[in-house]
């Protein structure tokens, strides 16, 4: 890996968030994570850091109070750098609809939050080793 | 008629008598008696006419008034005849012509010319007004016909107006009913319009507030989690300090660490758990709620049948039996009605009376173009002050021993009656209950349909 993986975690959620990069942490992923609380600051990151040519991996909520989750989907997959940038959406929303949906606009991985804190924390940790072996393409 | 049978007889009278006065110039012209036949003949006639006239007479006052005169003057004019037939018979020639010259003759036929004249004039007026009344009688008699033509006419009239006012009423209690008919369909539309977008305001808000209930929910068991950790890390810390440094130790902490802090931690997780529970059965609700129906041909008897050997083994361990009848073919949502009926068959079977095995009946009818079912269990059935609460969301009646949220009859409501049904319940407390469910045989698709 020539660069490390920048994570960006794009959550409106302070309490979600601080909850998903503990479990990251503990799954023994050290990467830095950039975390943004709401989409508009990410879209901006996202899109204006052209220079910076780290590999980036996001983790997106789709509740958003800004703008929707598969909007910046949408935007990301739609961008001539980013669209390669694995997406892994991980929000609360079950909905086999929205899921369909993220899925076709070009998301990576779909995770539902579970309430049930022991699978939450399963799941990130998972998530996490999964981040740890997963092959992340760098920025054209 | 008599009055021209006077007249007949009278002009027979007159003639007689003329006869009798040609026959008597003839022979007295030519002394042959062959001349005579007439006044032979009107010897008999004028009495005969005279009887007659006599016989009719005593209806006609005029008549008889002047029947005597009548008689006087035919005697004397066949008297004259007699006398001159006589004189010429004796040869005296001379005095029968004296006899005519005298001119007695004459004055008698004049006379008896104006009596029968007048009489026959009279007769004529007699018999004219009697025509006239005939006439009259005959008119009254058209008029009355008339008149009865006129009034069955009328009456037909009448009838056919009658009919036909009852045939507008009725028309127009027809267009009115329609009218009203109309109108109640439309408001039944506009209400049914209200209901359905006030429904789907209520999905929608299910549908927000059960997500957006949710992300708290993560963060709350999320923490709890974590502070549990927390919570093991200190009561090892403080075991440790128990141990070498007891008189660090202070009085109540043993009891926080080690009892109240995992209680409070099992309360939050309880009621957190719980609260996901309810959550998410909202959210399933809403979801079912939201969910387009497309109408298929079910075959009922198969799919409760199916339904049934589902719960097969359940109902076996308890020696009981559900009893699947023959069931009509619907044309609706197979997935919704499956549930409704594994919904309520499941209960039939989950509240069962421990002192008998259990027996569910399922059957169903035709009624129009609606189809009835029927599923009666011998269960413990439900006290008359909880059967409408069954219905409601999270409530329950009875003894709490069975696991359950209170979801079951309140999905089965909800779904029932966007397939276009409808569902009532029947319960003896200790007996049993029965839920009676009706559906149209084809189901219509409304506007709460359309989005998904």
């Amino acid at each position: 890996m020539a660069d490390p993986v920048t994570i960006i975690m794009i959550e409106d959620d302070m309490g979600h968030a601080r909850l998903i990069e503990k479990n990251i942490r503990r799954a023994g992923v050290n990467n830095e994570i950039k975390h943004f609380d709401h989409g508009g600051a990410a879209m901006e990151h996202l899109l204006g850091t052209r220079s910076h040519n780290a590999p980036l991996l996001i983790l997106l909520d789709l509740n958003l109070p800004d703008m929707s989750g598969t909007e910046i989907l949408e935007k990301l997959k739609a961008d001539d750098r980013l669209h390669r940038a694995p997406v892994i959406v991980l929000t609360t929303t079950d909905d086999k609809v929205e899921i369909q949906r993220c899925y076709d606009l070009g998301c990576n991985v779909y995770i539902t939050k579970p309430v049930e804190y022991e699978t939450f924390a399963a799941a990130i940790r998972q998530l996490g080793l999964f981040l740890s072996v997963m092959q992340v393409p760098d920025p054209e | 008629m008599a009055d021209q049978a006077i007249k007949t007889s009278l002009t027979g009278l007159l003639g007689a008598a003329q006869d009798a006065e040609t026959a008597q110039r003839g022979f007295m012209l030519t002394n042959d008696e062959q001349y005579l036949e007439p006044y032979h003949l009107a010897r008999v006639d004028m009495p005969r006419y005279l009887a007659d006239l006599e016989r009719m007479a005593s209806n006609h006052p005029d008549v008889q008034a002047r029947l005597p005169e009548l008689k006087g003057i035919a005697a004397e004019r066949m008297g004259l005849v007699e006398r001159s037939v006589a004189f010429m018979k004796a040869g005296d020639r001379q005095a029968s012509l004296d006899q005519l010259n005298s001119g007695l003759g004459k004055t008698i036929m004049d006379r008896l010319r104006a009596i029968t004249s007048e009489l026959s004039a009279r007769q004529d007026t007699v018999i004219k007004e009697g025509q006239e009344n005939l006439d009259r009688s005959q008119g009254w008699g058209l008029f009355v016909k008339l008149a009865t033509i006129a009034l069955i006419v009328a009456l037909a009239l009448t009838t056919a107006g009658i009919i036909n006012r009852f045939v507008r009423d009725l028309e127009s209690a027809q267009t009115e009913l329609q009218t009203v008919n109309a109108g109640l369909e439309r408001i039944v539309d506009e209400r049914t319009g209200d209901i359905l977008r006030a429904n789907e305001e209520i999905q929608r808000f299910a549908y927000i507030v059960s997500h957006d209930l949710r992300a708290p929910l993560v963060n709350i068991m999320g923490f709890t989690s974590e502070l549990e950790a927390i919570g093991k890390m200190v009561s090892r810390q403080y075991e440790a300090v128990a141990e070498r440094a007891p008189d660090l130790m202070l009085a109540d902490t043993p009891e926080a660490v080690n009892n109240d802090l995992p209680e409070a931690i099992g309360f939050i997780r309880n009621s957190t758990a719980k609260m996901d529970r309810l959550i998410n059965a909202i959210l399933g609700l809403s979801r079912e709620g939201r969910r387009v129906l497309t109408p298929v041909s079910v075959d009922m008897t198969t799919l409760v049948s199916e339904i049934a050997g589902s719960l097969k083994h359940q109902v076996d361990a308890a020696g009981g039996e559900i009893v699947v009848g023959k069931l009509p073919t619907l044309l609706t949502d197979k997935l919704a009605i499956e549930q409704v009926f594994s919904n309520l068959i499941e209960n039939a079977v989950k509240y069962v009376d421990q002192n008998r095995p259990p027996l569910v009946e399922i059957a169903g009818y035709k009624e129009g173009s609606q189809c009835r079912f029927e599923i009666k269990d011998n269960g413990r059935g439900i006290e008359e002050k909880d059967l409408e609460r069954v219905f409601e969301l999270f409530r329950r009646a009875g003894r709490q021993d069975r696991p359950g949220e209170g979801l079951g009859l309140a999905f089965v409501r909800a779904a029932v009656r966007r397939l276009g049904g409808t569902i009532s319940i029947k319960s003896e407390f200790g007996k049993g209950t029965t839920f009676s469910l009706k559906f149209p045989e084809k189901m219509q698709l409304s506007r709460s349909n359309t989005h998904g």
